[in-house]
């Protein structure tokens, strides 16, 4: 009997997650990938759940804001992890981060959101559709930064890798944030607001031009300087589910 | 003294300092909720003289957050003249499409600024059938109200509201308000107002913000705002080319080197 779908695709995210970091950590080669790829297709029959039942993309909230993420997450890691300078660490922080992000959403409601008039609009949808997809990005580049910190004598590569993923979030992010610019204009006349969604949305495209701009005694040390690139990611889903 | 206000430290702390600033904004602002509601229906010249008067820490926050912005503007602007115009002498795609970004972020942050100072705005404006208002030498006249979904909808408190606003029950295109905007008598546009579907001519732009029913009967009125910036376009213009050279630039840097 399926009572709840989200929240049965919800545990097998946290379950597959949870395998792919315990394989990760014994050692072996061949599982991590499998159960990534089995996590991103779970993740990738959430948003088509939500597409089908909801007659629209995953926009917000706790379950359709994770299976978007961790989807995007999980097919940035399958493309780009043979490319990296170390892919076994690299698909171990994929997991944790994974792993993470199912346990700190433990006991929110697993459930798709009401289907709001606007959410027809096209600069809705973009907003929404396009944020989540950034957070994806700068979730995957705080993967890149963390695992630059013990990248050994390869880590100049993994850096590189993280500073294209956060340029690339910023991007998206960007262009979200215009389409949200486009909606408040629409909506209010104005093409921003005083408020609290307009301060939130400004933190991580300021953390990831801080990141991009690092200076002074926080260059020199490298786990300094993956903390601060790490920000954006971090502030992204901090924005998303938790505030 | 123009190299140190562009020098990448000052830009970097301008910035920590901004996102600081802006995450102290995002958690105070459900305590300033009435003050920011009126900063956002008040023209900005009067805000720090009126609005803000019974606030301080909120007048001493937004002082910070136009201090650091403008830090922020003169870094770039110092670097643009110290580094950038220097780096497009060397014929590379890249450095054009870097030097652009850095520009069309200035131009962004200029139009932000001008924005809260330049034009007219007159919101909060509710509007029966037939009625009227004048906004300088233009009058906007409201022959129509239509909204034909359930009525009772409306009536329901704000943060319960959200949930009952479905799809199913509100019918974003059969909802309207047909809107006439006359300059001396002379009819110069008209055209109907939806949610999300503003009544624009030259730089005044007519938004339908919400429907406010009658407390009895099957009435409803409109509540508006009008607007008047020269810079909307400019801003979105410039907010475009910044995205279209970040991403160009992010991808002729793709490739590792070395």
């Amino acid at each position: 009997m399926i009572d709840n779908p989200p929240l049965i695709i919800f545990y097998t995210i946290a379950l597959t997650a949870a395998a792919g970091f315990v394989s990760c950590i014994s050692g072996t080669e061949k599982y991590p990938m499998t159960f990534l790829v089995s996590r991103t297709f779970v993740c990738l029959a959430g948003i088509i759940y939500t597409i089908f039942t909801a007659k629209r993309l995953p926009l917000f909230g706790s379950f359709e804001a994770m299976v978007h993420i961790i989807f995007v997450m999980g097919v940035l890691t399958i493309i780009f992890y043979k490319n990296h300078g170390n892919p076994a660490h690299l698909l171990r922080a994929d997991a944790c981060a994974a792993l993470l992000i199912t346990a700190l959403l433990q006991g929110r409601p697993m459930v798709l959101n009401e289907n709001y008039y606007m959410y027809s609009n096209i600069w809705v949808i973009l907003f929404f559709s396009l944020r989540l997809l950034a957070a994806g990005f700068f979730t995957h580049g705080a993967i890149l930064c963390a695992c630059s910190v013990h990248g050994g004598n390869k880590a100049d590569i993994t850096w590189h890798d993280a500073r294209n993923a956060l340029l690339a979030a910023t991007c998206i992010y960007l262009a979200g944030e215009w389409a949200g610019s486009l909606w408040c204009l629409n909506w209010f006349g104005d093409s921003w607001q005083w408020s609290r969604g307009f301060f939130r949305a400004s933190i991580p495209f300021l953390a990831a031009m801080a990141a991009c701009h690092i200076s002074g005694p926080a260059a020199r040390t490298r786990i300094l300087k993956a903390c601060i690139a790490c920000l954006p990611g971090i502030c992204i889903l901090w924005m998303i589910f938790f505030h | 003294m123009i190299n140190r206000l562009g020098s990448l430290k000052l830009g970097f702390y301008s910035l920590v300092a901004l996102i600081l600033l802006m995450g102290t904004g995002a958690f105070i602002s459900p305590h300033f909720k009435n003050e920011f509601t009126m900063m956002n229906n008040t023209h900005f010249t009067d805000v720090l003289m009126h609005v803000l008067e019974n606030a301080p820490s909120l007048r001493v926050w937004i002082v910070l957050l136009f201090i650091c912005a403008g830090f922020v503007f003169i870094n770039s602007l110092c670097c643009i003249i110290t580094r950038q115009i220097p780096m497009i002498k060397r014929p590379e795609l890249k450095n054009w499409f870097f030097f652009i970004l850095h520009c069309s972020f200035v131009l962004v942050l200029i139009c932000h600024g001008l924005i809260l100072v330049e034009g007219k705005k007159q919101t909060g404006i509710i509007l029966d059938r037939g009625q009227h208002v004048d906004f300088g030498r233009y009058r906007i006249i409201v022959p129509d109200i239509e909204f034909k979904d359930n009525i009772d909808i409306l009536r329901v408190p704000k943060e319960k509201r959200h949930k009952l606003m479905t799809v199913k029950n509100i019918h974003i295109n059969d909802n309207y308000a047909q809107i006439i905007m006359s300059e001396n008598s002379l009819q110069v546009a008209a055209g109907k107002i939806k949610m999300l579907s503003a009544l624009r001519y030259k730089n005044i732009q007519v938004t339908l913000t919400d429907f406010i029913p009658d407390t009895r009967g099957n009435k409803v009125r409109i509540k508006i705002s009008i607007t008047k910036t020269r810079l909307t376009a400019l801003f979105f213009t410039a907010y475009a080319l910044m995205i279209i050279t970040l991403a160009g630039f992010t991808i002729l840097t793709w490739k590792r080197t070395g």
